[in-house]
């Protein structure tokens, strides 16, 4: 979903890489040490390197694309991701202006507003979190038909399901795998939960802190 | 940037007991008295479309008027002089408002009797008949002060410890516009509401959503998110240094605590239904009441609700100022296909009509006035009341051209004119008084002495002299500004 230009080294650093490593497989014919990698072998994963943009320039997804990825990645109709008291829409209507839309009709607001409100922040919030809880609960209340939160042996409170939802998580939501430390938090996060129904609290939570993650309101 | 298991939770901890004490932090600064003598809190009600001094407060009659053939003025028996101050009133009944068939009584003698003593009027020549160039001038006095605008010096000035200081509540004019000094702190420029009825529920990230976990373990989630997953990202790394993240992350810290450790959602919710609203664990706002009673349309009327919530923003100390005004739009009531709330493009309706459109424009005004000092004057503060120390500044964008096509003529057209003067309506500001004069040959305002106040026929006042005079009233500290003193606009 996002755009390459988002990472720009990254993507860059990560296919001159793959280009030499595969010129080097293809020719047998690798220079020296200091001009190409030391072990041209498979693959699998871009280089953890990270550089900073030189030109970081962000733009705010805005309400209405927040709001169709987090129906898409969390299996909801467009209409049931949030609604303000059960009417009206979130990213639509209530929220709509603070979330970067624009209200020409009603409201005389012919272009989005310039900088992020105060109230940005916790509206976004506000509209991950009702999503995410209504995912929850859903797979929570009927196992069988479960989207996101599936359950194999303990419900979410065994890691090794709690890390499948992770990594389900992360790529519905970010369009990519959790890196290892990633997943291992988000996973973790569970630890820091006490008292009750532990497995469905962590799913709304870990739901919630991923979508709202700066990656997934910003590109 | 491997984490072990439990220096995570140790981070989780740590920072869910700091973003709680930032929230303690900020209520407790809430609640303390203000310091030194401040705040002072400023209402712009904008006049959309031109609000012309001379239908109102500074009306001229017929029988004074040297031209009263071709010169705007009105039959001597329609206006009123108000006792003990220089206004005067207009009292006057129309069976149409321009082309739209609906009859209606313009009633000024009431709301300028009842608070005469709090008005003032100030005269001025404004440079754009451009709306929203004049509407930005307005409130910046023509870029008078590094471009900031009244609102965002206000803000600066009291705003520190209240949760959102400048709330825009017409997000479509120029009165609401940003300004330009960005030195100014974050928390000076306003906050866009374009739906005052709803927008309440933007103020906490989980009371109202249904199934939503705790606030403790929503704390969790937000440390996790705030200090482990985003800045530990790719993206978060790339673009660490972009100044829309920075400012992402800045508004996630205090000002975020600020807002949600208020519980703001019930104290500001405008929203009729009880039941509804229960169901959502979800309470009106306290003094839902007497703000009906001041604004009763406020589900029918987008003026009535954001003066609804302007009034609840400012009782509350959530704002120190607040922008509002009629939009450009039209508001029809529901009931009756021809019961006209605003007229469409407001005051500038004068285009059509100029006599009907600004009684009734200056009549819709009057009574959100009036509704807002109503209820701020029985909001105890310190040991008076929040209207002691309240300005309401109709902002305006120009005046209306002054000819009229002949003596008796009752129904016409007006254009856009530089010439015009301005409402303020305070205790802070010498009440009674008009600033200035109206010619009596040409109908056009001319200036004031800013020490004395005296009128002073040939001249004319700027922008800059009227910001300028405002923030004096509201004891702004000007020094080094560069600004003209004005000591006659303020109460000595």
């Amino acid at each position: 979903m996002f755009p390459e230009s988002v990472f720009p080294e990254t993507v860059e650093h990560a296919s001159r890489a793959l280009l030499l490593a595969s010129l080097c497989m293809a020719s047998f014919a690798c220079g020296s040490d200091d001009e190409l990698p030391p072990q041209p072998g498979p693959v699998t994963q871009p280089p953890t390197q990270t550089v900073a943009s030189r030109n970081p320039v962000v733009k705010f997804k805005g309400g209405a694309a927040f709001a169709e990825d987090l129906a898409r990645a969390l299996r909801l109709d467009r209409e049931e991701v949030c609604l303000e008291l059960g009417q009206y829409d979130c990213t639509g209507e209530v929220h709509r202006v603070t979330l970067g839309g624009v209200d020409p009709y009603e409201g005389g607001v012919y272009e989005p507003l310039p900088r992020a409100t105060i109230t940005a922040p916790i509206a976004l919030d506000r509209v991950a979190l009702s999503a995410c809880s209504l995912r929850a609960d859903r797979d929570f209340d009927d196992p069988a038909a479960a989207a996101v939160f599936i359950a194999s042996g303990g419900g979410q409170d065994s890691v090794e399901a709690r890390t499948i939802a992770v990594d389900r998580l992360y790529q519905g939501l970010l369009l990519r795998i959790p890196t290892a430390d990633e997943r291992d938090a988000v996973v973790g996060l569970y630890d820091a939960l006490s008292g009750d129904d532990r497995g469905r609290r962590w799913a709304k939570l870990s739901c919630f802190a991923i979508a709202t993650t700066t990656e997934a309101a910003f590109y | 940037m491997k984490l072990a298991r439990r220096r995570l939770l140790q981070t989780l901890g740590a920072t869910a007991a700091t973003g709680l004490a930032l929230g303690s932090d900020r209520a407790q600064l809430q609640a303390q008295e203000p310091a030194s003598d401040g705040p002072y809190f400023l209402i712009v009600l904008g006049g959309t479309g031109g609000a012309n001094i001379v239908d109102s407060l500074l009306a001229i009659r017929q029988s004074e008027c040297t031209n009263p053939a071709s010169v705007y003025c009105f039959p001597d028996q329609v206006v009123s002089d108000i006792a003990g101050t220089d206004f005067r009133a207009i009292d006057v009944g129309f069976g149409s408002l321009g082309a739209i068939p609906m009859s209606f009584q313009a009633n000024q003698s009431a709301f300028v009797t009842k608070h005469g003593a709090d008005l003032m009027a100030v005269t001025h020549t404004g440079t754009s008949v451009n709306h929203a160039v004049a509407q930005r001038r307005a409130v910046t006095g023509n870029e008078a002060w590094l471009g900031r605008t009244l609102q965002e010096v206000v803000a600066a000035t009291y705003g520190e410890s209240f949760a959102l200081p400048n709330v825009h509540l017409n997000a479509e004019f120029g009165f609401a516009e940003r300004g330009l000094d960005e030195t100014l702190p974050a928390y000076a420029f306003g906050e866009t509401v374009a739906n005052p009825i709803l927008w309440p529920l933007a103020l906490d990230p989980r009371k109202g959503v249904v199934g939503a976990p705790s606030a403790d373990d929503l704390q969790l989630a937000r440390a996790l998110r705030n200090d482990v997953l985003d800045p530990n990202s790719q993206f978060g790394k790339v673009f660490a240094q972009a100044e829309r993240l920075k400012q992402w992350r800045h508004q996630r810290g205090a000002p975020q605590a600020g807002v949600e450790a208020q519980n703001l959602i019930d104290k500001l919710l405008l929203i009729e239904d009880q039941a509804l609203l229960a169901q959502y664990g979800l309470e009106q706002a306290d003094d839902i009441a007497a703000v009906r009673q001041a604004f009763p349309d406020l589900e029918s009327d987008p003026l009535d609700a954001q003066a609804a919530l302007a009034f609840l923003l400012l009782k509350n100390q959530v704002s120190c100022t607040v922008t509002l005004g009629p939009s450009f739009q039209a508001t029809v009531d529901d009931a009756s296909s021809v019961d006209i709330r605003n007229p469409p493009i407001a005051f500038d309706f004068s285009h059509q009509d100029h006599p009907s459109t600004q009684a009734f424009m200056w009549q819709r005004l009057f009574r959100i006035a009036d509704g807002l000092a109503t209820l701020l004057k029985d909001v105890p503060f310190g040991a008076g009341s929040m209207w002691d120390r309240t300005m309401i500044y109709f902002a305006t964008e120009f005046g209306r051209t002054r000819t009229k096509p002949g003596l008796n003529a009752t129904s016409f057209g007006s254009g856009h004119e530089l010439n015009n003067g301005s409402v303020i309506m305070s205790p802070l500001v010498q009440g009674g008084r008009a600033r200035g004069g109206v010619d009596l040959a040409t109908g056009f305002t001319y200036g004031f002495d800013r020490q004395t106040g005296d009128p002073v026929p040939g001249t004319t006042m700027t922008e800059a002299d009227i910001y300028a005079g405002i923030l004096g009233a509201l004891k702004v500290d000007t020094a080094g500004s560069g600004l003209p003193d004005v000591p006659c606009m303020r109460k000595s």
